[in-house]
């Protein structure tokens, strides 16, 4: 964690894990093409109003008459059915978002709590942009560190209809997706988080994320298979490295996407992946490392 | 009841598994329009039976309500209420808004990120912890010592904000219960230090009271039988943890949803009243996830807490979350 607040960039030399570092098990990422039937609830419209119409923001009439927004809670039950299919227990389930629920008000995660195998302890963490995610992995740590702690899964969830007008601009999600992250003691690609840095700009963010590539190859390591969020999907990385892109459409689970989507590639090919995301409305930049696990692949 | 969750914190600052957390400074922003149970009540359409037993059987007379400024706004009051933040802003690491309604702005409106640029924290990580409705100031100052014992710098810190904009009428009103308010606070959280001292918390999450309890008589009933033994269940296993006991408590430091509801819980577990610090529930209302640090302002200003006296602090967030936690002071 200490790296991920650091101001001075991430040139850091490649290294093992820490000590207790997550291990990824399990990833899943589920789209959604039909919308909720609770998108029809009157009371969006009314809360929706409420909250929006003080700062401005006109509501999405088209959007709140077509009823096709998503539930969070409906999404992470299918990621779970989807993740813990043999009714594994979790003992930490972390929802993360940044654009909101059509449910504004409902504590989503502990409903999803009574859902999951195990009744894990859940939150909510929001309000980070694509930083969000990162924050709920450095809590993970901290979790499976501790007693009592040994499964977590992290949910990371948006959805399309936003029910009022953001300024232009904004970025808004194309479809419903949840992504499921499972990370236990053992047993998978080990997490470490590099840090990146607050508030950069775009030029800032992809040369920190030039030096980090630079720092994961010395002493001849070899290059990672780079996987690059939504905000960094017009840069051209270093020749020779190989780049994996999120969808653009997907802006804060698309990074996600793309690590289940390739998830076994990490596993088994011998070189570590490196994740770059960077929020171009907050101007947060977060880099990960997800070091293949030679004692027990996946 | 589901099974607890319960995160210790070793007092002592020891062992592979020790973690402290400590609580290091405590501003409140009162705002500064007080309205009366009856006025709110006529705004939500009550009828005068339900604003009596408001004020007669559940103890509430006013509330303290911002009505100019955003969320912004307020959480920047209270953090100007924090003399202790001057001239420390380089040493904070992570701002988290302790937020009891999940969706608070209106995306991509950001207040946790908008007050960074206003109080020097421009460094510093920002998020919203939420789902744990008004229990989520226990869950924000468990997330700050985390993450501050993952630090490198034992002297860094995390600014752990609550209060909110009672917005919409879920945020005004909980049926037959509380009248929300907008008092909102300020909390600075270390990794060290010997005042305040995180020893026990302990979380009961209950999806089965999920809904909403405005329109869900059913719902509404079966969490109000449930509530008391499910808060004491909560109270006594975080006692337990931190080795103390009712008899041992110095302090309750309760949610300020009203007074009847801790009135049945002192007398079924036997705790005095007159240790626990009901005397915001009239005056500053239920202020969301804030109560905790209002009514623990009130216990350091009043001089209620002595070195070493163990205090518990506890709270209940629709959803449903119980929740508790046992400090040293």
């Amino acid at each position: 964690m200490r790296t991920v607040t650091a101001a001075a960039g991430p040139a850091t030399a490649p290294a093992g894990p820490p000590p207790g570092a997550p291990r990824l098990t399990g990833a899943v990422s589920l789209s959604f093409a039909a919308g909720s039937v609770t998108a029809r609830d009157p009371d969006l419209r009314v809360y929706a109003r409420d909250l929006a119409l003080p700062y401005g923001l006109p509501l999405a009439e088209d959007r709140l008459a077509a009823g096709t927004g998503q539930s969070y809670a409906e999404m992470g039950e299918a990621v779970i059915d989807a993740l813990l299919p043999a009714g594994q227990p979790a003992d930490l389930l972390v929802e993360v978002f940044a654009s909101p629920d059509v449910q504004p008000g409902r504590a989503a995660s502990v409903h999803l709590s009574s859902y999951c195998p195990g009744r894990p302890f859940a939150f909510a963490l929001a309000e980070q942009g694509t930083a969000g995610a990162f924050s709920a992995l450095a809590l993970t740590a901290s979790y499976l560190h501790g007693d009592g702690f040994e499964r977590a899964l992290v949910l990371v969830l948006e959805q399309a209809a936003l029910p009022w007008q953001p300024p232009d601009g904004t970025p808004v999600p194309d479809r419903h997706t949840a992504v499921g992250l499972l990370w236990e003691r053992s047993g998978g690609p080990a997490l470490t988080l590099l840090g990146g840095g607050p508030r950069l700009s775009p030029d800032r963010a992809r040369a920190r994320v030039t030096a980090a590539l630079a720092a994961e190859t010395q002493g001849g390591s070899p290059l990672p298979l780079l996987l690059l969020g939504p905000g960094l999907a017009d840069w051209e990385p270093p020749p020779g490295t190989e780049a994996l892109r999120a969808r653009a459409g997907s802006p804060y689970t698309g990074l996600w996407t793309l690590l289940a989507e390739h998830r076994h590639r990490i596993g088994g090919e011998g070189r570590p992946a490196l994740l770059a995301e960077y929020d171009p409305l907050l101007g947060h930049l977060d880099l990960a490392r997800l070091a293949p696990d030679r004692s027990s692949r996946t | 009841m589901g099974p607890f969750r319960e995160i210790l914190c070793d007092a002592r600052g020891v062992g592979i598994l020790a973690r402290v957390t400590a609580l290091k400074a405590v501003a409140v922003h009162l705002p500064p329009v007080a309205e009366p149970i009856e006025t709110v009540g006529d705004r939500l359409g009550l009828t005068a039976r339900q604003q009596t037993l408001l004020r007669r059987f559940h103890g509430l007379d006013q509330v303290l309500l911002a009505p100019d400024g955003d969320l912004t706004d307020l959480l920047a009051a209270a953090a100007a209420a924090l003399p202790e933040l001057r001239g420390r802003e380089h040493l904070v690491r992570y701002v988290l808004h302790a937020r009891g309604m999940p969706v608070g702005a209106p995306y991509p409106v950001n207040p946790v990120h908008e007050l960074l640029g206003r109080l020097g924290l421009e460094h510093a990580r920002a998020f919203t912890v939420t789902h744990h409705a008004c229990a989520t100031s226990l869950l924000a100052v468990d997330v700050a010592g985390r993450l501050l014992a993952a630090d490198p710098d034992p002297q860094a810190l995390a600014l752990v904000l609550a209060g909110e904009k009672t917005f919409t009428r879920d945020a005004q009103l909980v049926p037959e219960t509380a009248v929300f308010a907008e008092a909102a606070a300020a909390c600075l959280v270390g990794a060290h230090g010997e005042r305040d001292r995180v020893l026990s918390y302990v979380a009961d999450l209950r999806g089965e009271f999920d809904g909403r309890l405005a329109e869900d008589r059913d719902l509404l009933d079966r969490y109000q039988r449930a509530y008391p033994q499910a808060l004491i269940a909560v109270m006594e296993a975080a006692l337990e943890r931190a080795g103390e006991s009712w008899q041992s408590l110095a302090l309750l430091l309760p949610h300020n949803v009203n007074q009847i509801s801790w009135r049945r819980v002192c007398k079924a577990v036997g705790y005095p009243l007159d240790k626990v610090v009901l005397e915001n529930v009239p005056t500053v209302g239920h202020s969301f996830a804030a109560d905790f640090f209002v009514n623990h302002h009130t216990a350091i200003t009043r001089g209620l807490l002595n070195p070493r006296d163990r205090y518990l602090v506890a709270a209940a967030g629709l959803g449903a979350t119980f929740a508790a936690m046992v400090l040293q002071h």
